[in-house]
């Protein structure tokens, strides 16, 4: 986030609340990207990640008066985006036995979209990228929302206990944690890949 | 031998915030130090920042150009739809809400076991150490996150106390076995903070006093039956880390809890004729308490998934519940009339005193997939001599 957004945002808050559609539009394309690429890495899918962005924008909208300004709007917005994705995995669970993240993806009917590789994702390999997927689906929910959330989203941890409501101590040790877990869940993807090239 | 004390004595957490540069300067330093001295926090550190540049160089995902439109669009319907039946507040956090005041009714009386209450003074009582309030129980419940609403709550909340020896490495050893077993957590209690972290935080309860006992952290989790079986096992065979283990579930629980649901009754029975003298059963409730915990010998303590099959230990447990836990408990029940769903939920509590056949088979009938919700509560085991819990794991009779 660059250092006038939060101004720029504030603005269009106050314009969205004074009555101003266009102003909402605005937010939404500022921040639908980068909140969708999120959702995609915590829910899996791609489908799944539109349904509970839009359900968080709207939300948003629905709540803007309650929206105090004394945090950003995009930590605001998602926070309650968290959540939403939160409350979108338990329901899939409860439903029963639903596709996996990792069935999802090899169906291939959900397998996301390299719309706008990096250079750094150029230069990862194919299966890489897939066993970084595999592992960060085989992690808990909240451990997969915070990595996604610092690494993928670069969120400092002050925000990141912002949106997800924690003290920062809480982030760091749960970040802490959620990278061992993921670094042995690599291991094991590697190991067993070996295992069977042999 | 240099190593290991040297990493016993460093916090680890300290690496994956220096990789991340949120480190103040002093704590820069130190890691700095460490760095140049251990190897293995070296390797540790480089490891994890191998990991972060894998994260970052995903491929970067976007969404559709009728994506803007589509948010306008429901959300001018919302709005509509909004005025057309007024705003009536929001369900949100009940659940939450539900799950904790069960902890604090609890707590009430677990936490407490040097004073002794009656009834109409424990309804009068304030917090002591090491204890919560309802009302500031409520508070952190309010402070959870927000859009988890009654109508997806779970059923039924398991409610599963554990005494840890040392806090903080007993959490750790709790969050390996919760890894371990592949069980999320959904949401948990902050960990204490630094007094500049405390200030920071809105609404933020104040703390106990220095010499009050840490406070419990909660630890809420859904995971399948099958899980927290082997949760419960992993943890009642860690006798070094986790001192003590029990648990409330309903009475007309459908969880695959029988074998969990022995142990609970023991318990209580033997609270009837307890007041705050130990209460064990070592003897014939043995055998269901072995079965139900039965652990498998030498197996790799960091990795422990637990199955009965491989059992060769009996389990021996001591329990003590103060007397008259149960009615004390619907007393602290009736403070907490006007949340529906949670008395609701207490009263079955209450009443859970004995499980039917019906409920026993009910129990059987689930399915080991189900997703069920447990609340971990955790404190420090610093119960009286007299009152406290422990559970040994000692060889089977069968000398194996």
């Amino acid at each position: 986030m660059s250092d006038d957004v939060p101004i720029e945002d504030a603005q269009l808050v106050k314009a969205v609340i004074g009555g101003d559609r266009d102003a909402f539009g605005m937010l939404v394309e500022r921040y639908q990207d980068r909140l969708f690429n999120t959702l995609v890495r915590i829910l899996g899918s791609r489908d799944d990640a539109g349904d509970v962005a839009q359900e968080a924008f709207v939300q948003a909208f629905v709540k803007l008066k309650t929206f105090r300004g004394d945090s950003q709007f995009y930590t605001w917005l998602y926070r309650i985006a968290m959540n939403m994705a939160l409350s979108h995995r338990r329901r899939g669970r409860r439903r029963g036995p639903s596709v996996s993240l990792e069935a999802a993806k090899d169906s291939g009917g959900d397998e996301p979209v390299d719309q706008n590789p990096g250079p750094d994702a150029r230069l990862m390999g194919r299966e890489r990228i897939e066993a970084v997927r595999l592992a960060l689906s085989k992690l808990g929910d909240q451990h997969r929302q915070i990595l996604v959330l610092r690494e993928m989203e670069g969120f400092s941890y002050d925000a990141i206990a912002e949106i997800l409501h924690m003290p920062v101590g809480t982030v760091r040790s749960r970040l802490f944690r959620a990278r061992l877990v993921l670094k042995e869940e690599l291991k094991t993807i590697f190991r067993d890949e070996v295992d069977r090239t042999k | 031998m240099a190593d290991t004390e040297l990493s016993d004595a460093f916090d680890d957490e300290l690496l994956s915030a220096y990789v991340d540069g949120e480190l103040d300067e002093a704590q820069r330093a130190l890691v700095e130090q460490r760095l140049r001295d251990d190897p293995r926090a070296r390797q540790l550190a480089s490891e994890l920042q191998d990991l972060s540049e894998t994260l970052r160089a995903l491929p970067r995902e976007q969404v559709g150009k009728e994506f803007r439109e589509g948010v306008l669009r429901h959300a001018e319907e919302k709005m509509v739809s909004v005025a057309s039946r007024g705003d009536r507040g929001s369900l949100s956090r009940r659940w939450v809400w539900a799950a904790l005041a069960i902890a604090a009714a609890l707590i009430l009386t677990i936490y407490q076991p040097e004073v002794v209450v009656e009834e109409q003074q424990l309804a009068k009582a304030k917090p002591q150490a090491g204890g919560r309030s309802v009302p500031e129980l409520r508070a952190r419940a309010e402070n959870l996150p927000e859009e988890s609403s009654a109508a997806e709550a779970a059923e039924e909340v398991v409610l599963v106390h554990i005494a840890l020896a040392d806090i903080q490495t007993g959490r750790q050893r709790f969050d390996e076995l919760l890894a371990s077993n592949r069980i999320d957590v959904e949401s948990e209690s902050p960990e204490p903070e630094a007094p500049q972290d405390k200030a920071k935080e809105v609404g933020a309860i104040a703390l106990s006093s220095p010499e009050a006992p840490p406070e419990p952290e909660f630890v809420l989790v859904e995971a399948s039956a099958a899980q927290i079986e082997n949760l419960l096992m992993a943890c009642s065979a860690d006798t070094k880390n986790l001192n003590s283990l029990s648990f409330e579930t309903q009475n007309d629980s459908r969880l695959p809890v029988d074998r969990w649901r022995r142990l609970e009754r023991k318990g209580r029975a033997l609270a009837k004729t307890s007041a705050r003298a130990p209460s064990s059963f070592e003897a014939e409730g043995v055998g269901s308490a072995a079965k139900a915990l039965a652990v498998t010998s030498g197996q790799d303590e960091a990795k422990s998934t637990f199955t009965r099959d491989e059992s060769n230990q009996t389990v021996r447990q001591e329990a003590s519940v103060p007397r008259g836990r149960a009615t004390r408990l619907g007393s602290d029940l009736n403070r907490l009339r006007g949340q529906k769903k949670t008395t609701k939920r207490l009263d079955a509590l209450v009443d859970g005193e004995e499980s039917s056949v019906g409920d026993r088979a009910k129990a059987q009938q689930s399915k080991p997939d189900a997703q069920i919700r447990v609340l971990f509560v955790l404190h420090r085991a610093e119960l009286p001599s007299d009152s406290a819990v422990d559970i040994t794991n000692k060889k089977a009779a069968t000398g194996k």
